[in-house]
């Protein structure tokens, strides 16, 4: 039950209280968090879109946390597939030795057996578990963000469905919120659009959560720092652009601490300042 | 792996055509391959089983890098991570959360020889 959480850029620079409550809620679950000292970038969308070198530093993550005799959990949607995709192709023997080759200055190696699952994944596998800590059932109208890269590629990811995926929707179900349906639901949230046109991330945002919030949502919930990225730090322009987007953004461990009864310290919501209307 | 036949599949899906940038018959014959969610919808819908991820990124390593793009690989190239990350302890201490023991940059340079911005 020992697992090394992969913070991500994301979450290691902006979102302290997604940690925070993916700690939490994963102790409660019986799992021992350990930190990942040294971690670096998964290399993103960022390294891929310069150059083929962008494995040696997925790899030499992998490898760290081979060395450590750990599996890896993942908090948000591109780390994870970065991660998937570099140990996909590191079953390639002659790829794996030119990636040791380039490890060993650094004085690693990585034979391939680390695994790397998204919390979601994680949560998935104890469902009977987060049932039975469920104390205090919420009732909380909440609109589901589903993280893209948890589930695509298909053939990277390995988990739940790519178009409709279900894992989030069963996980939330057992806190008592009720989930609302709306049209967007299955959209991908935009925020990478970000990086290179301001206006197009901004109005993703705006129509998915006015969309979610005509539906009746009080919060959206999200598990990939990325999303929240968009809805929760970009939240004033999205609002001075549709006035009818503005909803509050919860971290999926937020939600499933605040059913274990966990104080709202506990889950970083003090700080955050979330008023859940 | 597949061969495009420019089908339209991908595009249907792709949320970066529903909001306006412009794209030929695929995903791959638009202009502006950075201006992507990275969503990978058009991989699913893709019948020919076209590999868009890889095609993509090799597309964009023959164009021009967008700015932000840049500043991006800057950061990782300089310090392990795709933002700054000054100040982090103190925001994590505020959390109560420990204190995580950064990359060392040179490791990064190491891993990252070939990799050049100009």
């Amino acid at each position: 039950m020992e697992r090394l959480l992969y913070l991500g850029c994301m979450v290691y620079n902006r979102f302290p209280d997604y940690e925070l409550s993916a700690k939490a809620v994963l102790s409660k679950l019986g799992f021992k968090l350990r930190d990942f000292h040294e971690f670096a970038c998964c290399s993103s969308t960022f390294i891929p879109s310069v150059s083929e070198a962008w494995i040696y530093l997925s790899a030499y993550n992998l490898a760290l946390a081979e060395r450590r005799g750990l599996d890896v959990v993942t908090l948000c949607g591109t780390c994870t597939s970065m991660l998937k995709r570099a140990n996909l192709m590191l079953k390639d023997e002659k790829l794996k030795e030119e990636v040791n080759s380039r490890l060993a200055e650094v004085e690693l190696s990585y034979s391939g057996k680390v695994r790397v699952s998204h919390l979601l994944e994680v949560l998935k596998e104890n469902e009977d578990k987060i049932r039975a800590h469920v104390a205090k059932p919420l009732k909380l109208r909440v609109a589901l963000q589903h993280p893209c890269n948890v589930f695509r590629p298909s053939e990277v990811a390995r988990f739940d469905d790519p178009f409709k995926p279900k894992a989030m929707r069963e996980i939330v179900a057992l806190t008592g919120a009720e989930i609302v349906d709306y049209a967007q639901e299955y959209e991908c949230c935009g925020s990478t659009l970000l990086l290179t046109s301001k206006a197009l991330g901004i109005s993703s945002g705006a129509s998915k959560l006015a969309s979610a919030r005509e539906a009746g949502a009080q919060a959206i919930v999200v598990s990939c720092g990325n999303c929240a990225y968009l809805f929760d730090r970009h939240q004033e322009e999205i609002k001075k652009q549709e006035p009818k987007a503005e909803l509050p953004t919860l971290f999926l461990p937020q939600l499933l601490g605040l059913a274990f009864g966990l104080s709202k310290e506990e889950l970083g919501l003090d700080i955050r300042g979330i008023e859940l209307g | 792996m597949g061969e495009c036949n420019r089908c339209g599949a991908c595009k249907k899906v792709c949320i970066a055509f529903k909001r306006g940038v412009a794209t030929g018959a695929s995903v791959l014959e638009r202009e502006d391959r950075f201006t992507c969610a990275g969503c990978w919808k058009c991989i699913e819908a893709c019948p020919e089983g076209v590999d868009i991820y890889n095609l993509m990124m090799e597309a964009r390593r023959r164009g021009e890098l967008p700015e932000s793009f840049r500043m991006g690989i800057k950061y990782i190239l300089d310090t392990g991570y795709a933002m700054p990350m000054r100040g982090v302890n103190a925001i994590r201490e505020m959390y109560r959360l420990p204190t995580i023991r950064k990359v060392k940059p040179e490791v990064v340079k190491k891993l990252l020889r070939e990799v050049e911005l100009d």
